[in-house]
């Protein structure tokens, strides 16, 4: 390697540290600033809390009333509705991919169910199915599975007309158009999904605990929020903070 | 000679929501076994619906197609290689399609790359091959189900100029070597001229032929030396002059 390349490679690598450092100073900086300015009342710390109370309400959490618990509730509505969304999802893009008329006659509704305000169903699927699970993963099933259908979809019909000709040309038949080239095609486009697809679901799961739930991170929250408990509502939010980010590096390293 | 396609009377509408296009109006000809037709005509006059049409794409026309038991294969403008696959499994995918990928076909594929210059590359992905070995890689696909003949439309359209002329006479000397049966579509006259052994030349849209030619050239093997032939001009210039431009 000439030094001019090691140079340039040098350059980049400080480049990325002083970025990670500058992060990593200003949530510092943002912590201690919010420490002090509630410990000094300066804000208010009991809508604002403070890190400390943070720190101390979710120990209190894990000692007394089982955190882990909470928190393995969220996590299996979350892993539940992001499997099963995807896989209805993917099913029926494959479906209206292989069967364009019934894409053509579902567009509309598919429309209609995706601009819907999928909250203002909440209290139907709690009269429907019960004020439990289900209705948090239906809830959650509502919001990701259609994003999924129609992102996948959308990368099927894309397919190279070039390629699906050259297949035609050795008279494949549909299925082998499907599973030899269009599949394979859309690698990208399905793993772009998933992504989408799984903080679809963290979406759909805490709305659905806001509506319904005896136990989970958005039960923590609303029963914070109820008895005005604002220590354990932030709590909440920054468990659910913590959550995304480990399912998005989760994501990330599954990728490579 | 072997007659081994028949087109008799073929005649092909394309119906859309603004109405009828009539695209070929009336085109019959003979193929014989080992006979390379280059077929010129006007951008949009018909020339790509008629290889649909004989290599099955396209079943709705009138008219015959009479083929023996035939296998044909097609080559499409773009190299539509697989970016997933590698050079080998590129080439064998339609052995594979077809279910005739047995270990035979495979290593017939393997030589065939070998002698066509991609020995060094059979295990690399095409994005690491040049427009120019990407097409090869496209040729030899079309090859592999040892086609009795061959569409071409068009397929060094995608090249850069430069590339174009060095693969030119690389791509034609494999199909003369083979000596499979080819159907070529091009829009370059001079191209047509020194690797064809019948030009057809077509009227624009609705499509008849207009006149046919035998070229008679005498390099066999290397297309591009048939540029200096005394008769090349004479070819090009006739053919020159009965397309609609
Ligand atoms: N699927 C289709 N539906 C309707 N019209 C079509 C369709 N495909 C082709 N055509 C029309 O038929 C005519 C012939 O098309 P074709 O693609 O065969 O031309 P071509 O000779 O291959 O042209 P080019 O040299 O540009 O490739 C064109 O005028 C085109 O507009
Ligand atoms: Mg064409």
């Amino acid at each position: 390697m000439s030094q001019d390349q090691k140079k340039y490679l040098r350059k980049i690598k400080i480049n990325k540290f002083i970025v990670l450092l500058i992060q990593l100073a200003l949530i510092i900086t943002f912590i201690l600033m919010w420490e002090y300015l509630s410990t000094k009342e300066i804000i208010n710390s009991f809508i604002f809390s403070s890190p400390s109370k943070i720190i101390k309400c979710l120990y209190d959490l894990y000692l007394n009333n089982n955190l882990l618990y909470h928190i393995w509730i969220t996590l299996k509505e979350i892993i539940i509705s992001f499997l099963l969304g995807f896989l209805i999802g993917f099913i029926l893009a494959v479906i209206f991919y292989m069967i364009p008329i019934l894409k053509k006659i579902f567009d509309p509704f598919l429309t209609l169910i995706n601009s819907l305000p999928k909250v203002s169903l909440g209290p139907l699927l709690i009269i429907w199915l019960g004020a439990n699970t289900s209705s948090i993963i239906v809830m959650s099933l509502l919001i990701n599975t259609i994003v999924t259908l129609i992102s996948i979809y959308n990368g099927l019909i894309s397919t190279d007309e070039y390629k699906i000709k050259m297949f035609k040309t050795f008279k494949a038949t549909k299925w082998q158009i499907l599973f030899h080239l269009v599949i394979p095609h859309n690698k990208e486009t399905i793993i772009s999904s998933l992504k989408l697809n799984i903080s679809m679901s963290l979406i759909g799961v805490i709305m659905g605990e806001f509506l319904v739930s005896k136990a989970g991170i958005g039960y923590l929250i609303l029963y914070g929020t109820q008895v005005f408990n604002l220590n354990l509502v932030i709590s909440g939010i920054i468990l659910i903070m913590f959550i995304s980010f480990i399912i998005y590096l989760l994501i990330n390293t599954l990728e490579k | 000679m072997n007659n081994i396609l028949s087109i008799k009377k073929l005649k092909k509408k394309y119906h859309t929501l603004n109405g009828e296009i009539l695209a070929i109006k009336n085109i019959s000809l003979d193929v014989n076994e080992g006979e390379i037709i280059g077929i010129v005509g006007s951008s949009g006059c018909g020339k790509s619906t008629l290889l649909n049409i004989l290599a099955d794409i396209d079943k709705d026309y009138s008219g015959q197609i009479i083929k023996k038991q035939i296998v044909s294969a097609y080559m499409l403008q773009s190299d539509a290689l697989l970016p997933w696959l590698n050079v080998l499994d590129n080439a064998c995918i339609g052995l594979k399609l077809m279910h005739k990928d047995n270990e035979d076909n495979i290593n017939y594929v393997k030589n065939l790359l070998e002698s066509f210059g991609l020995k060094n590359f059979i295990y690399e992905y095409p994005n690491n091959l040049s427009g120019g070995m990407k097409q090869r890689v496209a040729l030899i696909r079309t090859l592999a189900i040892k086609p009795d003949i061959i569409f071409l439309d068009e397929p060094l359209s995608a090249l850069d100029y430069v590339t174009r002329l060095t693969i030119t006479d690389e791509i034609y000397a494999i199909i003369k070597k083979m000596k499979v049966t080819t159907i070529l579509i091009t829009h370059d006259i001079a191209e047509c001229i020194s690797f064809c052994d019948k030009v057809v030349v077509l009227s624009k849209r609705p499509a008849i032929i207009k006149n046919s030619y035998e070229i008679k050239l005498k390099n066999k093997t290397i297309p591009s030396l048939n540029r200096k032939d005394e008769l090349f001009n004479y070819y090009y210039d006739l053919v020159w002059s009965d397309l609609d431009k």
